[in-house]
């Protein structure tokens, strides 16, 4: 038998809060948070985006928002100092961090052959796990995930396998983004943005909202919480990734690959999708995605599936969604509700469910939260609440 | 974890063939002058990817995308696995920067909201693993990442972890980087002319079984037929301290064949696969003794050891 792998820490900054409790109380109140129009590009709609909740400088900071929430995770499993000889795995999803792409450093490089290298220096500096690892100190594997939208969930993928095959003790996993002009633009240029607060699965939903923030779990092995007399109330369960094969931007039209990694997660898991009680889904509100992952989602786990979207409460973060889902899922598990989708108000008949529209209790033990990239990547991972069986 | 294939393109040319007649003939390519500074520099050729069979469904990627696609894709032929159990793992340091640059221009030129949708799709660093899984059909998971210390390393072990963990039963692990006319000015800037600074990329097969054993660890051990040392990385590398007996190749003796990059151990160890296949070293020539070839990294404080053959 596999051992299991416990969610001792959790650590979350976004536009829904600074920290976990701040992000739960704005989850159960169902409020929307606070938006800007684009702050970053120059578009002719005012495009709204989610900033994070705190102060967070706007020289690296995604690896200021990333060392946020791994500091509040690390704090979360009582391992701000690690015992003599843990190994900590760092593992971080991240689209904006991965790039030498600081505009300024390149109009200077094109006009004038000699920029500043301060951004060079900055990148130099390492990726964004290796930055994060060199600050917490961590003495394991080191890696950072960049598959666009499912960056963090596929981090979390990562980092249940380094576990499972012994390679580290724990591992903070997540991701983390912040809003940036490359992204902005990009995403209006495709077409996909939303002019007014994004309503994810609605039938009159318009596109997206960029967001920005970092989500963290701290994964171990059940054996060293043990050992650390960590008591295991959460688990990550399973993980299943699979490819469309299809088109780089477009999700595969009957959503293949995200049906292949919803499956291989609940094989992974060794449950039934009877298992499920909730779906927190990418559900990012573009026509396409919530068409498609609304139906993959039915035919897994049949028309009653119940299904949120969070991205309501934080625009899409990109890299950092997939961490921050999988926080707020775990969170849901352990208060026992689960939250609503803002943003809903009409059922879309092409989707064959309505999402939940209020916090709703949490009646089985386990709780899925799913991934789509460009690039056809698709990430779903499977977290369970204490009482599940081994 | 088994090496079962391999494919490669550097300076050199694209394909095993040409990486061994270069290795085999003891002379590096060429450095020509990159950029609009002209700096010396170890770039792929461009009929290396023009006349490519293997890139025929890239017809419109990105360089980057090519580099990595024409590796992956020959170290894909001949694959038994099913297509929905073989998984992609990609590594690079700076992925596909040169075309995100190109996104910028447009939007330096033309403004934020006129920018290219197509450039934009092109310029995620999922898009080149995403077009080997369309080329090839693979259904299985596929991942991204981007480090500067051992990137290509992680990738290695995590390709073990999958075939570990009954996840995949082929993983295509690989590394690929672009030069680049800013990457060329900032390592100008940074170093002056200490590095000669390579693109390409090496993908490799692996399996749970056949080809040749490959492990990773961080220690060397005794008795190695051979022992590659990675040094000349884009000033990642720290020197590397070997206290095992074995046959020990000059640190970086390798390096002028490709460049140097940040992910110079993929190809040290597609030049050591080329060397356990023939059983010679090259350069040179000499019979290769049957035994374990290692090649050693090390960035920081981090070193690894890959050890390829029993």
């Amino acid at each position: 038998m596999r051992e299991r792998i416990a969610i001792t820490g959790l650590g979350v900054v976004s536009a829904a809060g600074a920290d976990a409790a701040s992000s739960l109380a704005t989850l159960r109140a169902a409020a929307r948070p606070a938006w800007v129009p684009c702050p970053v590009a120059d578009l002719p709609v005012a495009m709204p985006m989610f900033a994070a909740a705190g102060g967070f400088p706007a020289i690296d900071r995604t690896f200021h928002l990333a060392r946020e929430a791994a500091l509040q995770a690390l704090r979360d499993a009582g391992l701000e100092a690690p015992p003599r000889g843990f190994r900590l795995g760092v593992c971080l999803g991240t689209t904006v961090a991965c790039q030498l792409n600081d505009i300024d450093f390149y109009r200077a490089y094109r006009t004038c052959g000699q920029p500043a290298l301060g951004a060079a220096e900055r990148f130099a500096a390492g990726g964004l796990s290796e930055r994060v690892a060199r600050e917490l100190g961590a003495e394991g594997p080191v890696l950072t995930v960049v598959n666009a939208c499912s960056s963090g969930s596929d981090a979390l993928g990562v980092a249940i396998s380094w576990l499972r095959c012994g390679l580290c003790d724990a591992v903070v996993a997540g991701g983390a983004d912040e809003l940036s002009a490359i992204p902005a633009s990009g995403f209006f240029a495709l077409g996909v943005t939303s002019p007014e607060p994004c309503r994810p699965f609605d039938r009159d939903r318009q596109g997206l909202n960029l967001g920005e923030g970092a989500g963290m779990l701290v994964l171990e092995r059940a054996s060293s919480a043990g050992r650390r007399g960590r008591p295991v109330s959460l688990v990550a369960a399973g993980f299943g990734a699979a490819a469309d094969g299809y088109h780089l931007t477009a999700p595969h039209p009957e959503g293949l690959g995200l049906e292949l990694a919803v499956r291989a997660a609940l094989a992974d898991a060794g449950i039934g999708p009877e298992a499920i009680d909730f779906v927190n889904a990418h559900g990012t509100a573009t026509r396409e995605n919530d068409r498609i992952e609304g139906g993959v989602l039915a035919r897994v786990f049949g028309p009653q599936a119940r299904v949120v979207s969070t991205k309501g409460h934080t625009g899409h973060t990109l890299g950092a969604a997939g961490g921050i889902e999988a926080v707020f899922t775990a969170l849901a598990l352990r208060e026992g509700w689960a939250p609503a989708s803002v943003g809903f108000e009409n059922r879309d008949e092409a989707i064959p469910f309505a999402p939940l529209t209020a916090a709703a209790p949490v009646l089985r033990d386990y709780a899925l939260s799913t991934s789509l990239a460009f690039g056809g990547n698709n990430a779903a991972v499977v977290l369970g609440r204490q009482g599940v069986s081994s | 974890m088994n090496l079962t294939g391999l494919g490669v393109v550097f300076a050199g040319g694209a394909g095993v063939p040409a990486l061994r007649g270069a290795l085999a003939s003891g002379v590096p390519p060429a450095a020509v002058p990159y950029g609009r500074e002209g700096v010396p520099a170890l770039a792929v050729p461009a009929a290396a990817l023009a006349g490519n069979p293997l890139l025929a469904p890239a017809r419109r990627a990105d360089r980057f995308c090519k580099l990595a696609m024409a590796a992956a894709l020959e170290a894909w032929e001949g694959c038994p696995a099913d297509p929905a159990r073989v998984g992609i793992i990609l590594a690079t340091a700076f992925g596909p920067h040169a075309t995100v640059f190109r996104f910028v221009n447009d939007m330096l030129d033309f403004g934020d909201a006129k920018a290219s949708p197509t450039i934009f799709s092109q310029s995620v660093h999922a898009a080149a693993a995403s077009m080997i899984a369309s080329a090839a059909k693979i259904r299985g998971p596929v991942l991204n990442l981007a480090d500067l210390a051992l990137p290509f390393e992680e990738a290695l072990a995590l390709a073990g972890c999958w075939l570990e963990e009954g996840r995949c039963d082929a993983v295509l692990a690989g590394a690929a980087d672009e030069l680049s006319d800013v990457l060329a000015h900032v390592v100008r800037r940074f170093w002056g002319d200490r590095f000669v600074p390579g693109e390409g990329a090496a993908f490799f097969r692996l399996e749970r079984t056949g080809g040749a054993r490959l492990a990773l660890g961080c220690e060397v051990a005794p008795g190695a037929a051979l022992r590659l040392v990675n040094e000349g990385g884009l000033g990642a590398d720290v020197p590397v301290e070997c206290d095992a007996a074995g046959a020990e190749a000059p640190p970086g003796a390798l390096t002028p064949f490709w460049g140097s990059t940040r992910l110079g151990a993929a190809f040290y160890l597609a030049a050591a696969e080329v060397m356990r296949r023939d059983g010679r070293l090259l350069p040179g020539g000499a019979p290769l003794t049957d035994g374990r070839i290692e090649v050693l990294s090390a960035c920081g404080l981090r070193r690894r050891v890959i050890a390829l053959g029993e």
